[in-house]
C-alpha cells in the first residue's frame, strides 16, 4: 500500500511545546481525548437537565421550573445527548482513537484538518452554552425544532434562542465533514501492509459505515437549518404557511412545515445508525476479546453493517406517520423499516453466537456489553411497534416512543461506552480502571436504567402523551400512571447519581490505577501491539506492522495461546482464511 | 452464574409485569379493535423472541463461564445457520407486517357512509365545524379569519352559511356512526389524539389533514393534543361527548350556523363578548375562570383584589390594569407567574368586553354594574358606542380614583339617555375633560402632586389630556387621546413601541413629545406633530438612529393620526415649550 510505505519511511515531526502537544495538537489519540472530555463535559450538563424534567414530570411543582423552562430543558437535554455528546463520542473520540492505531496508520490522513474539527467541534458547544444566556433563552422547540412553532411566539427562545441553536447545529456539521473525510479516507488509504478491509476489526468497520452515513445525511441538517433560519430572521416562507400568530396573520405565506420534518428525517434517521452502528462494531470486539472467541459470522456482520447503513437512507418517514403526509407513504415505510430489522437481528444472533462455545470473562466490559445486548433487544424489539405503521398511530407521541428512543439511543449505546472505555482506558493511559468500583457502576446503571425505561412503555400504551410539562386531569390517565411516574423518577435520580462513580473512577485511576502494560485483555487487533503505552507519537515506532490475519484469532487450533495477535506470521501459527476472503495484492 | 440468574430474572420479571400491571391499555372506545389486536400480535411474537434470545444468553454465560483450561471453539462462521435465522426473522416480520398493512389499509379508506366534521386547532384549544345541510364546508383561509370569523369563512361562499360552528371546546358525536375528522390549523402543528379511540392524526397550518372512526361507547372523552406546540401544548383542552343519536341531535340543533353568527342574529352583551373572546383566543388555556390553579393568575374574584407583582409592589386590579396586562403583559408579572404570555393586540372594544367579563368573575367588583350596562345594551347600537367612550374615559383616569369617578361617569351614561341627541363626538369630549379638571382638583387637595412616580403615567395623561382640551393648543392638532390609545392598541403599535420606557424594536414613545431625536443619518429632529405623523404614514423618511427601519406605512384617518399624536403627548411628562434649535413657529 503507497501510503503504508511513504509513513515508514517519512520523518515524523514530534510536536514540542505545550501548546502544540495538548491544544493545537493533531496528534489522533490527544483530538480524541479532547473529544471526549468535552462530550463527556456537556453530557453532564444534558443529564442534570434530564433530572430537573423528571422531578417536574415526578412531583409536578417541587422545584421551581415553568413550563417554559421545562421545555427549554426538554430541548437542550435531546439536542446535546443526541448531537453533542453521542455523535461527537463515537466518530470522534472512539473514531479519532481507534481507527489509525487497529489499521496500523501512524495517525489520521489529514492531522491538521483533523485538530481544526475539534475545534469548530468546542466552539459548536460554546455556541450552544450561549443559548442559555439570551433574550428569552434557549430555544424550547423540542430537539427536533419543528416550524413553524420553533420560530413562533408561544414557544420558547423563539427570537434569539432558536437562531443560536441553529448556527451551533452548522458549525458542528463543518466540524463534522472535517472529521468525517479524515476517518473514511484514512480506513480507505492509510491501511498498514497487510490489512485487507475484510482483515480490519468489527470497530472500524462500524464508524466508518457511521461516517459515511453522516458524511451523506448531515447536509440534509445543514439545509433545512439554513432555511429555517431565513424563514426567522429574513421572513422567507420555507417552511412557514398562511397562519395566524395569536390571532395575527404572520407576514408568512405558502411554505410547507412538512418540508422540514422530511428533510429533518432524512438527516434524522440516518443519524441514530451513526450513534449505533459504532456501538455494534465496539461490542463486538468487546464480546470477541472477552469471550476469547472469534467474532462468530464476521463476514456477514460486515454485511450486515453495510446494509443496515444503506437501508437507514429508506426509512425516515417512520417517523411521519401521523404527521398528516400522503397516508400512502406508510406502506413503504412500514415496509422498509422492518426489512431493516433483519440484518439487525442478525447482528444479535451472532453476538450471541459468539458467547456460544466460548470461554466468557465476566469482566466489566464484557458485563457492559451482555447488558447491551439485552437492553439493545428491548429497544429493537419495541421499534417493530412503531415501524408497523397502524401500530404508530395510537403509540405515537406517547411515553412509548420515549421509553423505545431512550433504551435503543440512550442506554444501549451509553452501556458500550462505558464497555469500550473501561476496555480501552489501559490503552490510552497505561492503567487499568478500578475493577470494584466499576462493578458497582454497572450493576446499578443496567438495572436501574432497565427499571426506569422498561415500564415506561406501558404508559404509552395507556396513551399518556409525551412532552406534557403537566398530566393532570386527563380522564384516561389514572392515579397509578402518576405513581409510576414517581417511581421512575427516584430510580432516574439514583442512576445519575451514580455516574459519578465513573467519573471518579476516571480521575482517580488516571493516578493510581495498576498499570496494565501494553495488552492487558491478551487481544489479537493492532491497537494493543504498539511499542509504548500510550502509544507516542506516530504509534508505531521505526517500521508499521505487518498484518498477517483477520482480527480475530482467539483459541486458534494448535496455537499456545488462546490468542494470536493479527502480527503473528502465517509460519508460527497457521492462518484459516476461507476462500471469500478479499484478494488484495500482498504488500 | 449470578449473572445467569439475573437474566432469567429479568426475563422472567418483564413478562409477569406485562401481564399483572395495572398500566394497561384504555378502554377501547371506538371500531378500532384491529389496532388492538395487532398490539397484541406484536406483544406476542416479540416477547417470544425477548424470552428466547435472553434466555440463550443465560445458558451461554452459564455454561461457558471461564473456568480454568476451558478454551472456546474456533468457528469463524456457519452459513447456514445464519441463512436459517436470517430465514425465521423474515418469517417473524411479515407476520408482524402482512396483517398490520391490512388494517392500516382500513385506516386509510374513509368508509363511504362516513359522516364529517372538522377539528380546528389554534394554540391552545380547539373549535369544531360541521358542513350543515348542503354537506359541504365552505371555503376557508386564514385571510377571512377575525374575531367575529374564527373559522375564517369565506362570507361569499354559499356553501358555508349553514356551516355550523361549535361554541367551546366539547364536541358531540353520535355513536356508533362512522366519522371523518378533517383537521385544520390556524396557527402551528397540533395533533387531536384522544386515547380510547386510538386513531390521531397532526394537524399542519395550510393543509386540511383527516383520519376517521367509529365511537362505540357513550362518555365524555379527553381530548390530548399529540404534537408539542408551545408551552401550553399540555393544556390544550377538549372532549368529545358521544350521545345517543336523539341526545346528538339535541344538541346539534342548539348550534348556531356561520349565517347566524355574521349577522350577530343573537345579540350578545358585552360580558358575553368578553367570554367569547376569552375562548377564541385562547385566553383561557392559561386563566381559569373557576378558581383552579393554572399557568397564568385565575380570573375568579380577580377584578377589584390587590395582586402582588414580582417586583414586591401591589396593584390594585382595575380596568386599566387589566388593558396594560393584555397589549403588554410584560410590563407588570405577577408574583408567583411566569412571564410567558404573549401581548395581544386588540381594539378598544375587545378590550372593554374582556374586562367586562373578567369584572363578571369577580363578587369584588362592579360586576352589577355590568350587568345594568348590557340592560343598557339591548337597545340600540348608538348607546354601546357611547359607554365605549365612557369606559375610555374610566381607563385615562387615576387608578386609585377608578371607584370615584366610575360612579360620576355612569351618572354621565344616565344622563346622556335622557339627552339622545348629544352624539357629537367633540361636545362629549369638552364635557369629559370639564369633568377630568374636577377630578385634578380633588387630585391636588389629596397630595397626588407630591409623590408621583413616572408609572403613574395616566395622571401626567389627565394633566396634560386637561390642558390640551382646554388650552386647545397641540401644535395645531386637535387630538382624542382615547382614539389615539385605542388605535395604539388596534394597529398593533404597542407591540414595537413601549409606553413606560422599557426598550423595544421602536422608539419609546415615554417622554418623547417634544424632544430633540438624532436619525440615522446624525441630524436632529424636533418631535412635533408633523414629525410623528410624517413618522405614521411614511416612517421610511426618517428613521431614528440605533432603531431597525422596518416600520410598516399607515394610512389612517386625520381623526386617529390626531389621536395618536395627542396620546403619544400624553406621555410626556417634561414638556419642552419649544425647539430651542430652531425659532418657535407652532401656532
Amino acid at each position: 500500500m503507497a501510503y503504508a510505505d511513504d509513513a515508514e519511511h517519512e520523518e515524523l515531526h514530534d510536536p514540542t511545546s505545550f501548546w502544540s502537544r495538548y491544544i493545537w495538537s493533531q496528534d489522533h489519540k490527544v483530538i480524541a481525548v479532547q473529544y471526549s472530555l468535552i462530550a463527556i463535559g456537556i453530557g453532564l450538563v444534558a443529564l442534570v437537565l434530564s433530572a430537573m424534567m423528571r422531578m417536574q414530570i415526578g412531583f409536578p411543582g417541587s422545584i421551581d421550573m415553568d413550563a417554559s423552562e421545562y421545555y427549554q430543558a426538554m430541548t437542550m437535554h435531546g439536542m446535546i445527548m443526541v448531537i453533542y455528546l453521542l455523535t461527537a463520542l463515537f466518530l470522534g473520540g472512539f473514531g479519532n482513537y481507534l481507527i489509525p492505531l487497529m489499521v496500523g496508520a501512524r495517525d489520521m490522513v489529514f492531522p491538521f484538518v483533523n485538530m481544526l474539527s475539534v475545534w469548530f467541534y468546542f466552539v459548536s458547544v460554546i455556541v450552544l452554552v450561549a443559548s442559555f444566556f439570551v433574550p428569552g433563552g434557549p430555544t424550547g422547540a423540542g430537539w427536533t425544532l419543528y416550524p413553524p412553532q420553533a420560530i413562533t411566539a408561544g414557544t420558547p427562545g423563539s427570537e434569539w434562542g432558536i437562531i443560536l441553536m441553529l448556527v451551533s447545529l452548522i458549525i458542528f456539521i463543518v466540524a463534522a465533514t472535517m472529521g468525517g473525510l479524515n476517518y473514511v479516507t484514512t480506513v480507505l488509504q492509510a491501511r498498514t501492509h497487510g490489512m485487507t478491509l475484510f482483515r480490519m476489526p468489527l470497530t472500524v468497520w462500524g464508524i466508518f459505515v457511521a461516517t459515511i452515513l453522516a458524511l451523506l445525511a448531515f447536509p440534509a441538517l445543514f439545509v433545512s437549518g439554513v432555511m429555517m433560519l431565513l424563514d426567522q430572521t429574513i421572513g422567507t416562507s420555507f417552511f412557514m404557511p398562511d397562519m395566524l400568530q395569536f390571532g395575527i396573520k404572520t407576514e408568512h405565506t405558502g411554505g410547507s412545515p412538512i418540508l422540514f420534518q422530511h428533510l429533518f428525517w432524512f438527516f434524522g434517521h440516518p443519524e441514530v445508525y451513526i450513534v449505533a452502528l459504532p456501538a455494534f462494531g465496539l461490542v463486538s470486539d468487546l464480546i470477541s476479546v472477552h469471550a476469547r472467541r472469534s467474532i462468530f459470522g464476521y463476514r456477514m456482520m460486515v454485511w450486515a453493517i453495510v446494509w443496515i447503513g444503506g437501508l437507514s437512507f429508506i426509512v425516515w418517514a417512520h417517523h411521519m406517520y401521523v404527521s398528516g403526509m400522503n397516508p400512502y407513504f406508510g406502506f413503504f415505510f412500514a415496509v422498509t423499516t422492518l426489512v431493516i430489522a433483519v440484518p439487525t437481528a442478525l447482528k444479535v444472533y451472532n453476538w450471541l453466537l459468539t458467547l456460544w462455545r466460548g470461554n466468557i470473562h465476566l469482566t466489566v466490559p464484557m458485563l457492559f456489553s451482555l447488558a447491551f445486548i439485552v437492553t439493545f433487544l428491548v429497544g429493537g424489539l419495541t421499534g417493530l411497534f412503531l415501524g408497523n405503521v397502524v401500530v404508530d398511530i395510537p403509540l405515537s407521541d406517547t411515553y412509548f416512543v420515549v421509553a423505545h428512543f431512550h433504551m435503543v439511543m440512550g442506554v444501549a449505546p451509553i452501556l458500550v461506552v462505558f464497555g469500550a472505555i473501561y476496555h480501552w482506558y489501559p490503552k490510552v493511559t497505561g492503567r487499568m480502571l478500578h475493577d470494584g468500583i466499576g462493578k458497582l457502576h454497572f450493576w446499578i446503571t443496567f438495572l436501574g436504567t432497565y427499571l426506569i425505561y422498561f415500564p415506561m412503555h406501558y404508559l404509552g400504551i395507556q396513551g399518556m402523551p409525551r412532552r406534557y410539562y403537566l398530566s393532570e386531569d386527563y380522564q384516561f390517565i389514572p392515579q397509578s400512571a402518576h405513581s409510576l411516574n414517581e417511581f421512575i423518577t427516584v430510580v432516574a435520580i439514583v442512576v445519575g447519581i451514580s455516574q459519578l462513580l465513573f467519573i471518579y473512577n476516571l480521575i482517580y485511576s488516571a493516578f493510581r490505577g495498576p498499570p496494565s502494560g501494553g495488552n492487558p485483555w491478551r487481544a489479537c487487533s493492532l491497537e494493543w501491539l504498539t511499542p509504548d503505552t500510550p502509544p507516542k507519537h506516530g504509534n508505531w515506532g521505526p517500521s508499521l506492522p505487518v498484518v498477517h490475519r483477520w482480527a480475530y484469532d482467539y483459541a486458534v487450533p494448535g496455537a499456545e495461546l488462546d490468542y494470536t495477535p493479527q502480527t503473528t506470521p502465517a509460519s508460527e501459527v497457521p492462518v484459516h482464511e476461507s476462500d471469500e476472503d478479499e484478494v488484495l495484492p500482498a504488500n | 452464574m449470578t449473572f445467569a440468574v439475573i437474566l432469567l430474572v429479568i426475563v422472567i420479571a418483564s413478562v409477569l409485569f406485562h401481564f399483572l400491571s395495572p398500566w394497561q391499555a384504555t378502554p377501547l372506545a371506538s371500531n378500532w379493535q384491529s389496532i388492538d389486536t395487532t398490539i397484541a400480535m406484536t406483544f406476542l411474537i416479540t416477547g417470544i423472541f425477548f424470552v428466547a434470545i435472553v434466555g440463550f444468553m443465560a445458558y451461554c454465560v452459564y455454561r461457558y463461564r471461564a473456568v480454568p483450561g476451558r478454551r472456546s471453539e474456533y468457528q469463524r462462521d456457519n452459513k447456514k445457520l445464519e441463512w436459517w435465522l436470517i430465514a425465521i426473522t423474515t418469517l417473524g416480520i411479515v407476520i408482524l407486517l402482512a396483517p398490520g398493512l391490512v388494517v392500516y389499509s382500513d385506516f386509510v379508506h374513509v368508509p363511504k357512509d362516513a359522516s364529517e366534521f372538522e377539528a380546528v386547532g389554534e394554540q391552545w384549544r380547539w373549535s369544531y365545524r360541521l358542513p350543515g345541510e348542503d354537506d359541504e364546508f365552505g371555503r376557508t383561509s386564514i385571510g377571512h379569519m377575525n374575531d367575529k370569523n374564527t373559522f375564517g369563512i369565506d362570507p361569499d361562499d354559499p356553501a358555508g352559511q349553514d356551516d355550523i360552528l361549535v361554541a367551546g371546546s366539547q364536541m358531540h358525536l353520535p355513536i356508533d356512526q362512522p366519522v371523518k375528522v378533517n383537521l385544520r390549523s390556524k396557527d402551528v402543528l397540533h395533533d387531536f389524539y384522544v386515547p380510547d379511540f386510538r386513531a390521531k392524526m397532526d394537524l399542519i397550518p395550510g393543509q386540511v389533514t383527516y383520519f376517521w372512526f367509529t365511537p362505540t361507547v357513550l362518555g365524555t372523552f379527553d381530548i390530548a393534543c399529540a404534537e408539542y406546540c408551545g408551552i401550553g401544548h399540555y393544556n390544550m383542552r377538549g372532549q368529545i361527548v358521544v350521545d345517543e343519536l336523539a341526545t346528538y341531535q339535541a344538541w346539534l340543533s342548539s348550534q348556531k350556523t356561520f349565517a347566524e353568527v355574521l349577522t350577530g342574529g343573537t345579540v350578545e352583551g358585552i360580558v358575553a363578548q368578553g367570554q367569547r373572546l376569552a375562548s377564541s383566543r385562547g385566553c383561557l388555556a392559561c386563566h381559569s375562570v373557576d378558581g383552579s390553579a393554572a399557568l397564568g393568575p385565575g380570573w375568579l374574584d380577580l377584578y377589584g383584589s390587590s395582586e402582588n407583582l414580582a417586583d414586591g409592589s401591589q396593584v390594585v386590579v382595575d380596568d386599566a390594569y387589566l388593558v396594560e396586562s393584555i397589549v403588554n403583559p410584560a410590563a407588570k408579572i405577577v408574583a408567583g407567574y411566569p412571564a410567558v404570555m404573549v401581548a395581544y393586540a386588540l381594539s378598544g372594544e375587545q378590550l372593554d368586553s374582556l374586562v367586562a367579563y373578567i369584572a363578571s368573575l369577580s363578587s369584588l367588583g362592579p360586576s352589577s354594574d355590568a350587568d345594568s350596562s348590557s340592560d343598557a345594551d339591548s337597545s340600540s347600537d348608538t348607546e354601546t358606542s357611547l359607554e365605549t367612550e365612557a369606559s375610555l374615559d374610566i381607563k385615562t383616569s387615576l387608578d386609585t380614583e377608578a371607584s370615584l369617578e366610575t360612579e360620576a361617569s355612569l351618572d354621565i351614561k344616565n344622563s346622556l339617555d335622557t339627552e339622545a341627541s348629544l352624539e357629537t363626538e367633540a361636545s362629549l369630549d369638552t364635557e369629559t375633560s370639564l369633568d377630568i379638571e374636577t377630578s385634578l382638583d380633588i387630585d391636588t387637595g389629596s397630595g397626588k402632586n407630591t409623590s408621583l412616580p413616572t408609572d403613574l403615567g395616566p395622571v401626567a395623561n389627565l394633566k396634560i389630556t386637561a390642558e390640551i382640551a382646554s388650552d386647545a393648543v397641540l401644535d395645531g392638532m386637535q387630538g382624542d387621546v382615547a382614539i389615539g390609545e385605542r388605535s395604539a392598541t388596534t394597529y398593533g403599535c404597542l407591540g414595537c413601541h413601549s409606553v413606560d420606557g422599557s426598550a423595544g424594536l421602536g422608539p419609546t414613545w415615554l417622554d418623547l413629545f417634544h424632544r430633540q431625536e438624532t436619525l440615522i443619518d446624525g441630524s436632529q429632529v424636533w418631535v412635533d406633530a408633523d414629525y410623528l405623523i410624517q413618522s405614521i404614514v411614511h416612517p421610511a423618511a426618517q428613521i431614528v438612529a440605533d432603531y431597525p427601519p422596518i416600520m410598516a406605512a399607515y394610512a389612517l384617518s386625520p381623526e386617529e393620526l390626531g389621536g395618536l399624536v395627542a396620546y403619544i403627548a400624553s406621555l410626556t411628562s417634561n414638556r419642552a415649550i419649544a425647539d430651542p434649535a430652531i425659532p418657535k413657529t407652532e401656532e
